[in-house]
Order: structure tokens, then C-alpha cells, then sequence
């Protein structure tokens, strides 16, 4: 490709509002012959920015939408079954895949959903990226044409199936991410869109945007929302016969064009109907220059009441959804002073100067000098009474545990085979083989080998003690283990996470989506109380496993292991294959407990003394 | 200086929004930025002339703010400090401040007045003197109000949230917890769930009682009450009586305390009806104080040995009980968040006080904008 000039540019904005700066970084990358990754959430026009880039330059384009059944072979091409028995391995019996067709033609190919490829596919592109061709059994070397760019985009909210890419294709690439655009923007691509008029417009462009920032909503609406908004609003209007959309037309509107667009946190107890009639209320109360009401925070959830009283007996509840939100709640309500804050930590003055201040700087830095008091200090300041000190703490939290976290997965690739059976349907057809087993003639059905890629389907339940002191240095440590494991999941693993007392809450339910920033919230929510039912959560977690039918089901439980209420936990252990449990505690009593424990389900016992530890130990237990 | 205020300026005229004159602090006073002003009834009381104070006066008793500038002599507090008013300023050291009776210090004489403890005015506009609620006026945005009227808070809890207890916390709280001294076991009723009475279930649910019964003819108001601690809720006094004597095998609530908006006779009837033999009977609301509101049957009172109290700020102490429940608030036991039904600018006041009288809110707070 040419180097890029405004010419190229100013055919660009005939089609494409804004993003000017993302598409020179592009045109430079690929004119430079940099393989790229596009990131930004879905509608935010990666694919049309890259379609009208390509043909203004006139360079070619092989679309692949990325999902998990994209294998090598569909990636690359396969030999014709039938081809090739009547005319053995000819290169003409190649079907080739849009891999083989961009290499070959010297294209760009283009991957959407790039993060959901699986990472047998995803090895095969790391060959091309780094030797610029590819062997193919039976047909031969083939080098890529000089044009051939990866383009990979992903939406990094993404979490379903996402097996995150890997460092070695990473840093092949460019990255190059693509945000909502700003408000005036979106508006622009509204009116040339619909035509509509400013204020319908404005108003279709702020009920959009104000889905992407609404505390239940995990997954706003793209501005194709708002497009559809706006031509909804204005059919109804001209069928009903009204001058100007009215709050029932708008609702109506809203409600098909953004209802099946936005994705609702996991626990959100309200309809997305429901959400988006109150949004739009606001919204129109805010043109008419009416106050917000504030709602207090108990009604956000739509419970209005308090906490559920504790269990009457000894057996412990498990508590899901709504009531585990109404219990983290309460926990929530106790907060800790700046007295006790510089009392407890002696870094809290620098870190915290003043009311409302948060030095990330310096809390990062004492991460690397000192870890367990940084973490214990940022557990605490989650909790503090100064609300901006801990809204900021609590962001900062989410991000520096889920960063610690990410330090024990590097090499958990190849967790999936390749098994190779016969005489089952499924897979791909190992034709070689195949023929081998029997040469000259017919095949039987019980003949046919195939392969495929399978992994162990496993579910993990973690569980989190979080009965008595459970203050700073504890705290870190059950954060750290939530934000390893979520981690960990991909297709082929899914977590719980469920925190224990005298009930068990379950923060996370095994095959629901809830954002790691979440859980990990809510984590630092729940300050130690109360007694240990060790039987209560482990009953949980069997129930959360359960969901998963047929994967391996794991718990780790990380507890000092001394049950002070409910049965004996030795009785709870049915439907859970295997426990492994991290003991933070050095009581030899706590220890041998947690031996005993582990031993009774295959499992094992590590020792966490800090937080720090947590990443690797569970990287052990999970793929050693 | 010049601030904006809301000013009555005759009984039954509406909030009026303007600029006014602030002269500079004197004497033991101090220049205080408000963030935040709690709309109570008692504000309203005056414009519908169920108190009557000097007109015209700036409105406003419940505030936080940040004091700006301090006046002579003053010793208390100092620029930047985070401040709660109390509505009853406490000099420290006349007869009741020495006794543990904060409350009823003898700097309170003024507070309907409007004028400082040594009778001259800070407000002024179109040529008159104006008055400030409680010596406070914090439905302006700027106000001198005396030293005594200020308790320094720690600056980590929110302003906003703050306000609260400057004088419908305290006063509920405090009527449960020391002026009917409820006592763990007890059943208590309250009548009347608005910015007092919820403090009150509160204060009860707090001080250990077994039941705690919340009348109030609105369901919003009921839900709340059962949110925040009530055991049951119910419409009517009648309910209340019958749910009382069941629940004490008939006889009777130990505790009864009466926050209604208006006090009347047949609320003060009731509440002395449901209480047993040597139960105590707590007056927090109030009424036009030319009304006789309290026409019991003596005999009654001495037979059953019933006792009848009244009670101002809730009999708490502001220079302790105000940083007292916000510790408790830090400690997540006391719940201020949610009595804050809605947040207001100053220019809608009158919406503010539109929306109390129509029971949609259990607090509403003005914000300041600066
Ligand atoms: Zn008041
Ligand atoms: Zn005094």
C-alpha cells in the first residue's frame, strides 16, 4: 500500500464521521506493514473504518468471523475427502480457507471476535506471523503474498468464550483502540443516518450513551441504537399522529430500538425495560430543567428492604442474586476513619494526603517495594469512610489485583489436546489416516478417524472465608484468589466464587456473567463476622457446581479450615470431585484441618502466606 | 458580603429567593460557607404560623458547611474546619450546658428571633433587618452564625450526609434512646414517620427494644420505618393499639413517642392510652404553642402511675451526640443515605416543602451551589 496522504483522508470523511486519528495510525500501520488489532466495544465502527481504509487504498480484504468453532483447518483450507480419493493428494484437491486465499493473494485478512478463536487457530496465525509462510502436509511451503496484513478486532468487554490472546500474538501486533465516540460525533452519525431532527437526535445520542454508563448495565448500546431509536420514534409519531414524538412514543422507541441491545449485570433484579423508562424519565425531567432525583442507594436494586436476618439455626443459608447484593450492601456500611486508616497503616499519609486524594503513584510504587502492605493498605482504603478516597481506592483495587492476578497464567496454553479417535462422528476427518487404515478399499463407518480438540470441561468453585478479622492483609489475599481465578475462565472453565461466614454468598454463579470488577467490589465490601460454616459453603459449592453437568467439578476453599458452626464438613463434601485449599493460617491446628480436608477429595494444601503467593499456587493447582 | 437566601417575609407567604446583605462576623462568630441545609418541617411551621418567629427571617436550621472566616475571640473552630450546626447553640458553661442539658442552654432564647445572642441582626436586605432560623439561617449560602453553634466533624464524612444530624437525627434518636430510655425488651410505638420519627424507630431498634411499632398513614413512610428497624408498621393508631396489646398480652406498650408533623389531642390520647401501668409517654413534635394539645384524665396518670415528658433535640447533648451518631454512621450502625429522599437546589424550595407536606419525602436536603 501507498504511503497514506490527505487525499486518502478526505475520501475517508466522505463515509466516516470522526475517528481520524485512529484511522492514520491504521493507514500508517499498513502501509508500514504492521499487523494489527482492532479494539473497541461492538458499533463503534471498526469494521467500516477498516472496509472504506481498504478500498480508498485499494487493497483486498478476506472476512473471517472469529468463533469457537473456527478451527486450523477451516482457517487454512483442507483437502476434498472425495477429491482425494479418487485423485490422491493434488494440489487442485485443496480447498483453501481464507488464510491460504489472503496469503496467497497477498490480502488483508480480517478476524472479527478475534478473542473468541480458539488457541489451536490462534498458533497457527503465530506461525505465519512470525516465518511469513506456512507448511501444509501434502501440499508444501506457502509463503504469504507481500501484502498480507492480520487484522484482528475484539471488543475487550467481551468475556464469553474468550480465551484472552496470546502474549506471543500480542507482540506480533499493533494495537490500535476504537472508543464510543464523543457525543457531538455520535450525533453527526445519527442525523446523516436518519435525517431526523436535532432534538430527537440529541435525545436518541444521550439515552444511548447514557446505557453504557449505567451501574446495571454490563454492556451498553452502540450508536446504532440511537439510529434505530430516532426512526422508530419518528414512524410511530407520523402513524399516531403526533407533531413531536411524545414520552410514550419515546418510550416505545426506546424500548425496541436499545431493549435487546444492552447487556444487564448479572443480579440486577430490574428488567432492562424497566431501566430504560426510568432513564428516559430523567432525561426528559432533565430537559424540562427538573432536579434528578436521587434515589437512595437501597432502592438502586430495586429491593427495598434491608438484609435478610441471619439463618435461625446452625445450617447456614446460600443467599444468590438480590440477597447477596442486599448482604454486601450492609457490609458495605462499615467504614474506617482517616484516625484509624493512619493508625493501622503507616503509609497512609503518603498515600493519602488529604481528604478525598488518592496517590496511585505511590501505591504502586510501595506495590513493588513492599506488596502485602501496599495491598493491605488499598483493601483498607476500599473501606473508607471519605467516600471519593474510596471510590477511587476501590477502582485502583480492581485493576491492580486483576493485574497481579494475570501473573500465573502465562503458560496455560496447550491446556487443550488433540485426540484423535475412531469411529466417532465427531470432529474433523484425519483423511491420512483414514486411508491408511484401509488402503485401496472402501471405508467403513467404523474406519473413519477424526480429530478434534478437546479440553477438560472443568468448573471451579472458589470459596472465601471471610469470618472473622478479616482486615487488610486478609482481605488482599481473598481478592487476589477471586481475581486469579476469574482469570482463569474460558470455554472450557467457568468459576463461582462464593464468600462464607455463618451463610455463603454467592458472588459469582457458576455459567452467569458478572464482571470481575465486581466481584472483586464486593469482596472488598465484606469486612470479617461472624462464625465459620465450613458445611454451608461447601454444600453451596456442590450446588453451583451441579450447573455444570459435565465438567470436572473443583473447589478451592481458602479458610484456616476450623468449622466453629454447622455439621461437620466432612459430611458436606457430595458433589465436589476434587478440593484443593489454601491455608493463610500458620496454626498447625488450621494446617492439619486443612490437610485433612484436601486429602479427603484428591486435593491439595498450600500454604498462602501472602497475597502475592495466591497467583501461582492456583496456577499449580489448575493446570500442573 | 452578599449571598443568596430564602426568606419568608410574612406568615403564609411563599420562599422567596434572593440576594441579601451579610455583614462580617463579630465577636465569637464565624463565616460559614454551607453545603448542604436540611429541609424540616419546623421552617415550614413558621410560614404556616405554627411557630411564630420575627419576620423577616431567613430560613434554614439544619446546615453543614466549611467555615470561611472567623470574628474575634473565637476559639472553637478555624478556617477550613467542617462544621455541623446544631440548632441550639451550647456556651458551655450557663447552669444546663454545665449539667449535661446542652440542649436546653440558656443562648437558645433567641433562636425564633432570628437575632444573635446580643439582639443585633447579620442579614439585611431591602432596607430591614432580617432574622436567621436558629441564629443558623442556612437556607442561605454564606451565613455568620455563632461559635457555639458549631461542631467540628471530621472532614472524611460527607457534608451532605452530615446535615442530617444537626437536628432530626439527634431529636429522634435521642426521644427514643434517652427521653423514653427505652430499654432492651421494650415495645415501643411511635406515631408519625417523617425526618424524626424514622430516627426514632432508629434509636429504638438501637437501644434494644423488642418491637418497635411505627404508625403513619402513608405506606412510603411505613415501608421505610420496616426498612430501617421497625417490627411492624401500620396505618392508624387504632392498628398501633390493638398490635401493642397483643403483643404484650394487654398490658401495654412500655414506651410510646409521638413525632408527628402537627401535634393534636388526639395523638397525645392515643399514645397516652397504649402505654402500660409506669410506662412513659415522649412528646418530640410540636403545634402551635397558644394550643392546649394535652387534655389527660389525672387520675388516669396517677393511678397508672403514667408519666408524660417532653422532650427538646431528643434530650441529646450537640457537642456530644452530633459526633456520636456520625461515628455511628461511620460504623455503618446508624443509616443516614437513605433517609435522604431527594436532593433540591435552593431555588426549589418551595418544591422541597410542596413535596414534605405531601408526604413523598422522608428527608429532603438542599444542596448549595457555589
Ligand atoms: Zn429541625
Ligand atoms: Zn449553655
Amino acid at each position: 500500500m501507498q504511503f497514506p496522504t490527505e487525499h486518502l483522508f478526505e475520501r475517508l470523511e466522505q463515509n466516516i464521521v470522526g475517528l481520524r486519528r485512529e484511522a492514520e495510525i491504521l493507514a500508517v500501520a499498513l502501509a508500514t506493514g504492521r499487523h494489527i488489532v482492532l479494539e473497541g466495544p461492538p458499533g463503534t465502527g471498526k469494521s467500516s473504518l477498516l472496509r472504506t481504509l481498504a478500498a480508498a487504498a485499494g487493497l483486498q480484504v478476506v472476512f473471517v468471523e472469529g468463533n469457537a468453532e473456527l478451527t486450523p483447518a477451516r482457517l487454512l483450507g483442507s483437502f476434498d475427502p472425495a477429491m482425494v480419493l479418487q485423485q490422491g493428494y493434488q494440489p487442485e484437491c485443496f480447498t483453501p480457507g481464507p488464510l491460504m486465499a489472503a496469503l496467497r493473494e497477498g490480502a488483508l485478512l480480517y478476524i472479527e471476535e478475534f478473542n473468541r478463536v480458539p488457541e489451536e487457530t490462534l498458533n497457527v496465525l503465530i506461525t505465519v506471523l512470525a516465518e511469513g509462510e506456512i507448511h501444509v502436509p501434502r501440499l508444501g511451503q506457502i509463503r504469504a503474498g507481500a501484502g498480507f496484513r492480520l487484522i484482528a478486532a475484539m471488543n475487550p468487554f467481551d468475556a464469553v468464550g474468550t480465551a484472552r490472546v496470546s502474549q506471543a500474538i500480542a507482540d506480533r501486533m499493533c494495537r490500535v483502540a476504537i472508543g464510543y465516540q464523543d457525543d457531538a460525533a455520535e450525533r453527526q452519525i445519527v442525523r446523516r443516518a436518519t435525517g431526523g431532527d436535532e432534538a430527537l437526535v440529541a435525545m436518541a445520542v444521550a439515552l444511548t450513551r447514557m446505557t453504557r454508563a449505567h451501574p446495571d448495565i454490563r454492556l451498553g448500546s452502540s450508536v446504532r441504537g440511537a439510529i434505530d431509536l430516532v426512526l422508530v420514534a419518528q414512524g410511530l409519531s407520523r402513524l399516531r399522529g403526533e407533531p413531536a414524538p411524545g414520552r410514550a412514543t419515546l418510550l416505545d422507541a426506546a424500548l425496541a430500538a436499545l431493549s435487546g441491545r444492552i447487556k444487564l449485570d448479572e443480579g440486577c433484579e430490574r428488567t432492562p425495560e424497566a431501566i430504560l423508562a426510568d432513564m428516559l424519565d430523567r432525561l426528559l425531567a432533565a430537559q424540562q430543567g427538573e432536579p434528578t432525583p436521587q434515589a437512595p442507594p437501597s432502592a438502586q436494586h430495586g429491593t427495598g428492604h434491608g438484609p435478610a436476618p441471619p439463618a435461625a439455626g446452625d445450617r447456614g443459608r446460600m443467599l444468590t442474586g438480590a440477597e447477596t447484593r442486599a448482604a454486601v450492601r450492609a457490609a458495605a456500611r462499615r467504614t474506617l476513619s482517616r484516625y484509624d486508616l493512619s493508625t493501622t497503616h503507616p503509609h497512609f499519609h503518603m498515600v493519602s494526603p488529604a481528604v478525598g486524594e488518592l496517590d496511585e503513584r505511590h501505591l504502586v510504587g510501595l506495590c513493588q517495594t513492599d506488596p502485602d502492605a501496599a495491598l493491605s493498605l488499598l483493601c483498607d482504603l476500599a473501606a473508607a469512610t471519605d467516600p471519593a478516597l474510596r471510590t477511587r481506592a476501590r477502582r485502583l483495587a480492581a485493576r491492580i489485583f486483576l493485574r497481579l492476578g494475570k501473573a500465573g497464567w502465562r503458560w496455560r496454553q496447550g491446556y487443550r489436546r488433540l485426540v484423535v479417535e475412531t469411529g466417532r462422528a465427531e470432529g474433523e476427518l484425519d483423511l491420512e489416516r483414514t486411508l491408511e487404515r484401509a488402503p485401496g478399499r472402501t471405508v467403513t463407518r467404523d474406519e473413519v478417524v477424526t480429530r478434534r480438540w478437546r479440553a477438560g470441561a472443568r468448573a471451579i468453585a472458589l470459596l472465601v472465608d471471610y469470618s472473622g478479622s478479616m482486615r487488610g492483609q486478609a482481605l488482599a489475599t481473598a481478592a487476589m484468589a477471586a481475581a486469579a481465578t476469574l482469570l482463569a475462565i474460558d470455554a472450557q472453565t467457568d468459576c463461582s466464587i462464593i464468600a462464607f461466614a455463618r451463610d455463603a454468598l454467592v458472588l459469582r454463579e457458576q455459567g452467569r456473567y458478572r464482571s470481575p470488577e465486581a466481584v472483586i467490589d464486593d469482596l472488598l465490601s465484606l469486612r470479617g463476622k461472624g462464625v465459620t460454616n465450613l458445611a454451608a459453603v461447601l454444600r453451596a459449592a456442590a450446588a453451583q457446581l451441579a450447573r455444570a453437568p459435565r465438567a470436572e467439578k473443583v473447589a478451592v476453599l481458602l479458610s484456616d479450615c476450623l468449622a466453629t458452626a454447622g455439621d461437620d464438613p466432612l459430611t458436606a463434601l457430595t458433589g465436589i470431585e476434587r478440593l484443593h485449599v489454601l491455608g493463610p493460617s500458620a496454626d498447625p491446628e488450621a494446617i492439619a484441618a486443612g490437610r485433612r480436608l484436601a486429602a479427603t477429595r484428591q486435593g491439595h494444601y498450600v500454604q498462602v502466606h501472602t497475597a502475592a503467593v495466591i497467583p501461582r499456587a492456583l496456577a499449580t493447582l489448575f493446570f500442573a | 458580603m452578599k449571598t443568596t437566601a430564602a426568606v419568608l417575609w410574612d406568615v403564609g407567604k411563599p420562599w422567596a429567593i434572593e440576594e441579601v446583605e451579610l455583614d462580617e462576623p463579630r465577636d465569637g462568630e464565624v463565616l460559614i460557607r454551607f453545603v448542604a441545609a436540611g429541609l424540616c418541617h419546623s421552617d415550614e411551621h413558621l410560614r404556616h404560623g405554627d411557630l411564630v418567629p420575627r419576620f423577616p427571617i431567613v430560613g434554614g436550621h439544619e446546615g453543614a458547611g466549611i467555615i470561611e472566616a472567623v470574628g474575634p475571640g473565637v476559639t472553637r473552630v478555624k478556617p477550613g474546619d467542617h462544621v455541623v450546626c446544631s440548632f441550639i447553640p451550647s456556651c458551655g458553661h450557663c447552669r444546663w450546658c454545665s449539667t449535661g442539658q446542652q440542649n436546653l442552654c440558656d443562648m437558645g432564647a433567641t433562636i425564633l428571633e432570628g437575632s444573635m445572642p446580643d439582639g443585633t441582626f447579620r442579614f439585611h436586605a431591602r432596607g430591614q433587618d432580617l432574622g436567621a432560623m436558629c441564629m443558623l439561617g442556612t437556607f442561605a449560602r454564606y451565613s455568620v452564625i455563632p461559635q457555639n453553634s458549631c461542631v467540628v466533624i471530621d472532614p472524611d464524612i460527607p457534608l451532605e450526609v452530615a446535615v442530617l444530624v444537626g437536628c432530626g437525627v439527634p431529636t429522634g434518636w435521642g426521644s427514643a434512646v434517652y427521653a423514653a430510655r427505652v430499654a432492651p425488651g421494650d415495645t415501643v410505638v411511635i406515631y408519625g414517620i417523617g425526618g424524626i420519627g424514622i430516627n426514632a424507630v432508629q434509636g429504638a431498634a438501637h437501644a434494644g427494644a423488642r418491637h418497635v411499632i411505627a404508625v403513619d398513614p402513608l405506606a412510603n413512610k411505613r415501608e421505610k420505618a420496616e426498612e430501617l428497624g421497625a417490627t411492624h408498621s401500620v396505618a392508624t393508631a387504632e392498628e398501633a393499639r390493638e398490635i401493642a396489646m397483643r403483643l404484650t398480652r394487654g398490658v401495654g406498650a412500655d414506651k410510646a413517642i409521638v413525632t408527628v408533623d402537627i401535634v393534636n389531642e388526639e395523638v397525645v390520647q392515643a399514645a397516652f392510652d397504649v402505654i402500660r401501668k409506669g410506662g412513659t409517654m415522649v412528646l418530640t413534635g410540636l403545634a402551635d404553642p397558644a394550643k392546649k394539645t394535652v387534655h389527660l384524665s389525672g387520675a388516669v396518670m396517677t393511678l397508672y402511675q403514667k408519666e408524660v415528658r417532653g422532650t427538646l433535640f431528643g434530650h441529646s447533648n450537640p457537642m456530644y451526640d452530633i459526633r456520636k451518631l456520625l461515628d455511628l454512621y461511620r460504623d455503618g450502625q446508624l443509616k443516614l443515605d437513605e433517609l435522604v429522599t431527594r436532593r433540591y437546589r435552593l431555588e426549589e424550595i418551595n418544591q422541597g416543602y410542596e413535596d414534605l407536606l405531601a408526604g413523598k419525602n422522608v428527608r429532603g436536603v438542599i444542596i448549595h451551589e457555589h
